[in-house]
Parts: C-alpha cells; structure tokens; sequence
C-alpha cells in the first residue's frame, strides 16, 4: 500500500468543506423555514421501498458540527498518528465513520437509518481494536455487543414498520391516527439506550476509551453516542407517555450514576467519557420532559466542546508518554500552558459557566424543567447532577494542572506542533462562540420563563457551591475512609461486571453443561448417531431389494397391486 | 495456575516483595507527591520495627498478616506504567517474531532482496554452528536405524 | 456412432411417442405411444456393448412391459362397471413406468449399467409419456396416488443417504423429482411443465460435467484436477438441482410449495421441504468431498477446459436464464 503523505490534509481539507456547505445549507433552510427531501423510489408494491435523503435546518446544523468536528480531528490526527504503522487504515475507518454518521442523520428512512447504524457500530469496532492489544479487543466486544442489541431492537421495528406500509416514519409525524403498536416506541428507545449508553448498556462508553485518543474526541462527542438522542429526537412524535416516564427515571439514574464515578475514576479519558454519559443523560432528561430541540441543541454545544476536551486530553497523554493516570500528572499548566487555558474553557463550558456554550442549552433545560414543576425528586436530582458535573470537572483540572506535580514525566513540545494545536484553538473559538450563535439560529424567539428567585438562582447557586467544595477539598483522592462506596463507585457500580463477566460466566457453565449432557451426549446418541446406525441398516435391507432378480421386483410390484385391489374391494 | 509454586523464595525477597508493594498501595492512595512521601516513611518505620524479629513463627504470621490487609485494602484503581501490563498503552505494538519472515512469499521477499540473500546466509551459517554443537540430529536417527 | 441411421430411428421414434401420447384423445392411442417408446428406447440402453447393459436392457424390456400390461387392463376395466379399480391399475402402470417410489427398484441396476446419455433420457425423457397420462388420469385425491407421492418423496430422499455411485445418487434424486412432479401435475399442466424444463436443463448440465470427466463414483472426485472455474459450475449446478434458494432450481420447488400451502395440504409440503432438505445433503457431500475437502492433487493432468456448450447450459441452468422459460408457459 503506498502511502500519501498528503491523505489526512485532503481529508480533512475535504470535511471542513462540506462542513461550509452543510452549515450554509442549514442557515438558509431554518430562515427560510423550510425543509428539502429526495426521494429514490426502488420499488415495492404494499410496502413502499425507497432511499431518501432529508435536509432540513436539524439535520444541517448536525451534519456541520459532525464534519467540523470530524475535519479537525482528521487534521489533528495527523500529528497524533504519525508514528502509527497503520495511520492509512485509522483515517478510512474514520473516513468510513463520519459517512456512516452522515446516512443516519440524513435519512429519516428506518431501512436506511439501520444502514448508517450499523456502519457506526461496526466501525466503531475497527476503531476500538485498532491498538492490537487484549484490553483493547475485549474493550470492542464489549462495545460491538452492546451496540449489536440496539441494532436488533432497529431491525425488529423494521418489521413493525412493514405494518404500517412505509418505512418513511417522517410522514407518520404528520398523521395523528397511524396505529403504530407500542412495540415501537419500546423498541426504538431501548436502541437509543444502547447507543447513547444509559445504564443498563452503560458499560461499554468508558471501555471504548481503549481506542486512540482522536477516536474517542470523534466517537464520544457527536457521533455514535449521539446518534441515540438523535433518533429519539427524530421519533420524537411516537414516544408515549410510558416510554419518557421510563427514560425520565433511567436518564436521571445515569446521570447520578456517570457523575458519581466520575469522581471516583483516576483514568484522565474515562473521566472525560463518562462526563459524556452524565451529558448524554441531560440530553435524555430533556427529551423525556419533551423539550426535543432543548435536547438538539444541547447535543450540538455539548459535541463542540467535548470534541475540544478529548483533543486536550489527547495532548496532555501524548505529552506525558501514553500514561492516562492522573495519578501521575499534575502541575501541568506549566509545561502546557496553551492546552490548559482551552482545557479549562471546555471544562467550564460542560459546568455550565455563563456565557460559554453549555451555559446556553444546559441553563435553559434546567429553567424550563423548573418551570414544568416536575417535583421534587426530578428537580433534586437534576440539580445534584449539575453539581456533580462541577464536582468531577473541577477534580479533573485541579488534579491534572492547579494541583503539586503527580510523578510523571512530560514534555511540552507538543505546544509547538501546529496540528496538534490548530484544531484545539479552532475547536476552543467555537466552543467559544457557538452558544450564542446556535441559540439565535434554533430559537429566532426568547424563550418565557416564570420562576420563583431560589430556583431562577439554583442552577447557579448549585454550580458556585460545588466549585468552592472540590476547590477547598484539593482534587479529591479517596482513601480508606470511603470504604464500600469507593469500591462501589471505582467499579462504575459492578455495571461492566454485569454486562461481562456476570452476564456470560452463568451462561457460559450452562452452555457447557448442556453441550456435554445433550449435544455431545445422549441426544447425540439418539438422534444422529441413532439415526445413522437404524437408517444404515434399513437402507442396507433396501439395497439388498433393489440389486437382486427381477423375480423379486415383479413379486413386489404384484404384492402392490393385491393390496390395492384388497383396498378397493 | 496460581496456586503452583513455580519459584522459590528467600525470606529477605519476601520481605522486599511485601515493602515494595506496600509503597505502590500508598502511592495509589496517595493525594500528592507530598502525602506519599510522608506515607512512604511511615511504611518503612513500621517495616523498621520488626527487623529485628527472631521468632520465626511470628514473622510469618506479620507477614501473611501484612499481605491480606494490602489484599483486603486494594485500591479499585490499581496504578500501571502506561507501557507495563495492565497499562493503558500496553502492548499496542506487535513485534513478530523472527521466523514470520521466513514465511513471506517469493514476491514479497524480491522486494528486499539483499536482506533476504543474507539471511540465507546467516541460516546456513547458524546451522553449521547449530550442528557443531549439538550433532546433527537427523543424521543420527538416520545411522541407528 | 451417435448419428448411424439406426440412432437417428430411435430418436426420432421417441420423439414421434411422445408427440402420438401429447395429441392422443383416447387411452389406446397413448398406449401404443407407449410401447412406441420402450421399443425405441431398448437400443439406446444396449448402445454400450456389455454383459451389464443387455441385462439391463431385458429387465427394462420386461418392466416396460408388464406395466404395459397394466396399464391396457386398467384400460379395458374403464368399460367394466367397477371404475375405481381401473384407475387404480392405471395408476401402478403408470408408476411403474416412472419408476415412483414402491416400484423404483428397477430403474437402479438400469440406471448403473447405462452409459451417460442413456441415463439422461431415462431420468427425463422417458418420464414425459406416463406424466402426461398421469395428468390426465389421476389426482392428489386419490389415496393411493398420495402413497405414491409421499414413498418417492422419502424413498428419493432418505435412500440416497447411503449412495456412492454418482448415477445411484441421480436416480435417487430424480425419484425424489418424480414426487414434486406428480404433486405439482395434480396442480396444474403448466408448473408441471415448468418444473420438468428446469429439472431436465439443470440435470443436463451436471450429467454433461460428470460425463466430460468420467465420473461415476463419488470417491474419483477428489482426484480430479478441476479447474476452479470447473469446480465452481459443477457446485452451482448440483446446487440447482438441489434446489437452493438463489438458484434456478428453487424457483419451481418454491412455486409448488406454495401451491401446496394454498390448498393446505400440509403434509406433502412438510415432507418436500425436509426431504428436498436430504437431498441438498447428499448434493453437498458430493461436492465436499470433491473440492472442500482440501482437494488431493494426485494427478498432474491439467485438465482441459469444457466445452462452450457446456458452459452455456451451465449458465442457463444455474441463473435465471432459465427464467425466460416462463414466458413459454
């Protein structure tokens, strides 16, 4: 294979244009307010068979922030990967995988949707075992096969979908009396689950972090993990009452949840991947209270700067010589001062600072929750979980840059490679700006909101106490004193556990169990073995029949007709 | 297979085996750099203080005493060198062995051809070398039959 | 030899049978079209010139011609006042002569004494007269012509299992044939028809490979230096005549099966989809233990390649070139 020295400046330089043309598109289609589709008809008689493509303001402004996102990382990984021996088969993987995020926005077609989710999980696969080591592989089994189930709850409402005589669910979103059966809303929101990782499935997101760093800025910020709430978002019109109340209670959990480990995690990108789960879990939180494009919008400021804290991440573990453990950091601003100061802006704008971008979507999704008076356990949890996003961030910077040097070594000449650092300042101007500007595109109206004061003040109220707490509690390291709820904790409440080990250990004895008492044992010997041996001898009887005289023949052949003639008579 | 003893320990190994682990169980639990160095001296005062010990039954039980509370105490996060086993980076670069090469095709070795042509060479020259040490094999199954 | 005089009589003299039993409006006519075609088919078989093949020929001879005999008498029994029992004696005759399960015993020993072409016209050509009369006599809802159906059925399958012979295995398969055959005739003439054509072009094309190479046991496969291309058109071509699902022959088994569930009849479905199931097996054997198996190269023959022809009706048996068949019917 010859190598193109020039092949991730191409992609990338590719990407970003699209990125101009998707984003111009977008702009134009929501002040126009308009939406565009193509449609292929293939065929089909009562069931309508068609590839279509949908552009509207939603899918635009997505498609942008994935292919500004994807062309930065490509142009990052260029630096990244260049010792890599087989950097041409990360950039088509990750070539592969942008188009396959671009089929899932585009199509509001279940048939084609499958198409592009199934491409994210597969190449996310590729992606995760691109290192050749055994953690790396069970990592991406881990992945693949949680995915695989969200993939076979889509190819179940696919055949719902064959009922209703169109695969094109967008149309539905105009009918109100399509009996759809509740299968599907189940069935699309337990894939949703899957894909954005909420709790029963939610082990495989921190485990995925064995793939190369610009993967996981890629992978965890805007694409596969996204693409969940982005087919909730798109079937927004047939989730019931059931479904959200279910979502309500699991997203809030998996908020909680990711939080909570989130403090007790010492692996610098699993810290950052779970502060993605809790995100995700905002993201669900919202859709369950219905504020769909609350949701979108938080999904697309969100991907920004959670991009642009991966490729920090990213320079920080290529700095200090592959280590992740923030154990052996610290004290780094020093050595890199420029990865700080973006590190930190991403770091704020996910706590939800005013006036940086998740101030804007995080800020309105808590004010209009307040407003709904949701009661006091949503509104409780909600707000503990913003604090504990705050908690685990300030950890995360205090620990890796504010706080007395860890151990390691480092050394700090990636600040000088521009492609390093040119995506992180890119990344960083539009974490910067793209609040505000996202805002006005999504909502040309300001939204109206009544509140009492304490809760207009809560969210900041909530968000400043926590600050001070984890600033005055030095970066928290537990120790013994946690006892069962570290344990409990660091080991992201037994859920890899559950979805490895105590999952298959169990089935696994059985499987054996049953394969040495029935498969290779007396069913075996009944059935085939049984058979061969009884079939053997009758089919030795017929061939002895068959080669002898023809006196034989003929007898039977008589034999034949009297028993005929004795059936008639 | 852990339960094979594969090796034999002296006592003094032990005690170092035991001392070493003990200082990474402080440095996983350990804030700062700081903090550890204070819990570094506190492990090594406390292993200071039975130096001494004569009672050979007693410093075993210490020690089977000191390996179930490090066992008991074990931090959820263990802490690995990126490149160690069980690190993050660990084993992301796969060395083939030597012999792979032997496995190439004829096209695929053309394409060095001087690497390979001395490669031959050196085989033929470890063989001889192989066979002056240790006889050659072949030839002595062959001769007794 | 194949286009002496005598041949060419013979030939056309089948030909000529099958047309007089097609037209005929009455019994007797397509009888004598009947023995028309034993007689003319007797120099077929003895065109090899062995101890086996005269043997052959007198056992069909003799066959031939007591079902003949049966036939004529259910005939004669129309004019008696017990119909019933005249249809049935037709309908052993008839059986007889297709060699359908309770009477196949002996188309085996003539099928393994008789050359390659002999045993093609046997398998398909022969079969057309007692088809058509069957057609035009018989029905599903006669008990015993489901006998007859369902034994060849599970006869054709099952018996197959212990065949090594490359002809045996044929003939088996074809008495499994017969059985969809006489289904899918209770239907209609036309899936009749249909099913027959493909039958007989997919059959072509392997008995034609097996005849280039000489293949007449299962354990000379292996030792053939095939080449890929070669391998590959014999495996689609058994596949067909297995009839698995892409290729041409699972299109007429899929019609029939179809037509046996609409007129649920459940149980000669079931049986045709397990035994169709043995069948594929016995296929698949064969050709695994000519080309999966790690394909011993014993012989260093390069072997040379097929014909055109062969590849044509290769081609036409194994894809859906026998699909323009259809606009015939």
């Amino acid at each position: 294979m010859t190598v193109d020295k020039y092949l991730y400046q191409k992609i990338s330089f590719f990407l970003v244009n699209l990125m101009f043309i998707a984003g111009f598109t977008g702009v134009f289609l929501s002040s126009e307010g308009t939406s565009i589709f193509f449609e292929w008809f293939l065929g089909g008689s009562s069931v309508n068979f068609s590839m279509i493509f949908l552009l509207d303001s939603m899918s635009c402004f997505f498609l942008a922030v994935v292919l500004c996102i994807s062309g930065n990382v490509v142009w990052y990984s260029k630096s990244y990967m260049a010792l890599d021996p087989n950097a041409n088969r990360f950039i088509l993987l990750v070539l592969g995988f942008v188009a396959s995020m671009a089929i899932l926005i585009l199509s509001p077609n279940i048939l084609s949707i499958l198409l592009g989710w199934d491409g994210l999980g597969l190449i996310s696969y590729g992606l995760v075992i691109y290192y050749p080591s055994k953690k790396s592989s069970s990592a991406g089994m881990i992945t693949v096969l949680s995915n695989r189930v969200g993939d076979v709850c889509i190819l179940l409402s696919i055949a719902w979908f064959v009922s209703v005589g169109d695969f094109n669910f967008s149309i539905w979103a105009f009918y109100n009396n399509v009996e759809f059966s509740n299968w599907v809303p189940l069935l699309v929101l337990l894939a949703a689950m899957t894909k954005s990782a909420q709790i029963p499935f939610s082990a495989w997101l921190p485990a995925a972090m064995a793939a190369p760093t610009p993967v996981s800025a890629l992978v965890h910020s805007s694409t596969l993990v996204t693409a969940g709430v982005y087919l909730l978002i798109r079937f927004s019109f047939i989730l019931g009452e059931t479904c959200s109340a279910l979502l309500l209670f699991i997203s809030i959990m998996t908020m909680f949840m990711s939080g909570v480990v989130a403090i007790f995690e010492y692996d610098l990108k699993k810290i950052i991947a779970l502060s993605t789960l809790s995100q995700l879990g905002m993201m669900m939180f919202s859709i369950s209270l219905g504020l769909y494009e609350l949701a979108f919008f938080h999904l697309l400021t969100h991907a920004l700067f959670k991009a642009l804290l991966f490729l920090c991440a990213g320079i920080l573990i290529h700095g200090a010589g592959n280590t992740q453990d923030i154990r052996s950091f610290g004290g780094l601003s020093l050595n890199f001062p420029l990865v700080t100061v973006c590190m930190n802006l991403a770091n704020l704008s996910l706590c939800g600072v005013p006036f940086l971008a998740g101030f804007y979507s995080k800020d309105l999704i808590v004010e209009l929750a307040c407003q709904y008076s949701w009661g006091i356990f949503v509104l409780l949890m909600m707000f503990i979980c913003l604090s504990l996003t705050v908690l685990y961030s300030v950890r995360l910077t205090y620990l890796s840059f504010v706080g007395p040097y860890g151990g390691g070594t480092s050394i700090s000449v990636c600040e000088s490679d521009y492609s390093l650092v040119g995506p992180v300042v890119i990344l960083s101007f539009t974490s910067l700006v793209s609040g505000p500007i996202l805002s006005w595109l999504n909502f040309p109206a300001p939204v109206l909101i009544f509140l009492p004061v304490f809760l207009k003040w809560g969210a900041l109220f909530f968000v400043g106490v926590s600050l001070l707490v984890m600033l005055s509690l030095q970066g928290l390291t537990y120790s013994y004193k946690w006892g069962a709820v570290s344990k409990f904790s660091g080991l992201m409440w037994f859920l890899p556990w559950l979805t490895g080990q105590g999952f298959s250990m169990k089935t696994l004895k059985n499987a054996d169990h049953l394969l040495k008492i029935y498969d290779q044992g007396w069913l075996e010997f009944y059935s085939s073995k049984g058979l061969e041996v009884v079939g053997g001898k009758v089919n030795t009887l017929n061939l002895k029949f068959q080669h002898s005289s023809l006196k034989l023949h003929f007898l039977i052949f008589l034999l034949w007709l009297f028993l005929c003639f004795i059936y008639i008579l | 297979m852990a339960y094979l003893q594969t090796e034999i320990l002296g006592h003094t190994q032990k005690v170092c085996r035991l001392y070493k682990s003990a200082l990474k169980h402080v440095f996983e639990y350990a804030p700062n750099r700081a903090a550890y160095r204070y819990a570094a001296v506190c492990v090594r005062q406390k292993f200071e203080e039975n130096r001494h010990l004569t009672d050979a039954l007693k410093v075993q039980t210490l020690i089977e005493d000191t390996k179930e509370e490090l066992f008991q105490k074990q931090h959820s996060h263990p802490f690995r060198y990126a490149t160690s086993p069980g690190g993050s980076a660990y084993g992301r670069e796969l060395k083939s062995p030597d012999w792979v090469l032997d496995l190439w095709s004829p096209d695929e070795k053309a394409q060095y051809p001087e690497y390979f042509a001395r490669r031959e060479e050196m085989k033929k020259e470890y063989t001889v070398y192989w066979e002056k040490k240790f006889g050659n094999k072949a030839e002595e199954l062959h001769h007794h039959h | 030899m194949w286009l002496s005089p005598s041949l060419l009589l013979m030939i056309i003299s089948i030909v000529t049978s099958i047309c007089l039993v097609i037209s005929s409006p009455s019994l007797f006519i397509s009888w004598i079209g009947l023995e028309l075609n034993t007689l003319a088919f007797l120099p077929l078989l003895l065109s090899k010139k062995s101890k086996l093949a005269s043997e052959a020929s007198i056992k069909y001879f003799l066959t031939q011609t007591l079902a003949s005999v049966l036939i004529l008498v259910g005939g004669l029994w129309f004019l008696a006042p017990w119909g019933g029992l005249a249809t049935l004696t037709l309908l052993l005759g008839l059986s007889i002569k297709l060699g359908a399960a309770p009477f196949h015993s002996w188309v085996l020993s003539i099928a393994e004494a008789s050359g390659w072409v002999p045993l093609f016209a046997l398998l398909t050509i022969q079969k057309i007269n007692p088809l058509l009369m069957l057609w035009m006599f018989c029905h599903l809802s006669m008990p015993f012509f489901y006998v007859v159906v369902l034994s060849s059925l599970i006869m054709g399958g099952l018996a197959g299992l212990t065949q090594t012979s490359v002809r045996s295995i044929l003939t088996f398969s074809s008495i499994n044939h017969v059985g969809w055959l006489m289904t899918a005739l209770s239907f209609s003439l036309s899936v009749g028809a249909y099913y027959f054509l493909i039958y007989l072009t997919t059959l072509l094309c392997s008995i034609l490979i097996f005849h280039m190479f000489n293949v007449s046991h299962i354990n000379q496969l292996p030792l053939l230096s095939f080449k890929p291309s070669n391998q590959m058109l014999l495996f689609f071509a058994l596949l067909s005549l297995g009839g698995l699902p892409p290729f041409l022959g699972f299109l007429p088994k899929w019609m029939i099966l179809q037509l046996t569930v609409s007129y649920s009849l459940l149980l000669v479905g079931g049986v045709m989809i397990s035994m169709s199931l043995v069948v594929l097996f016995f296929y698949l054997r064969l050709m695994f233990s000519a080309f999966m198996m790690g394909g011993v190269n014993l012989t260093t023959l390069s072997s040379d390649p097929l014909p055109f022809p062969v590849y044509f009706v290769a081609l036409f048996s194994i894809t859906g070139g026998g699909l323009s068949m259809i606009y015939f019917l």
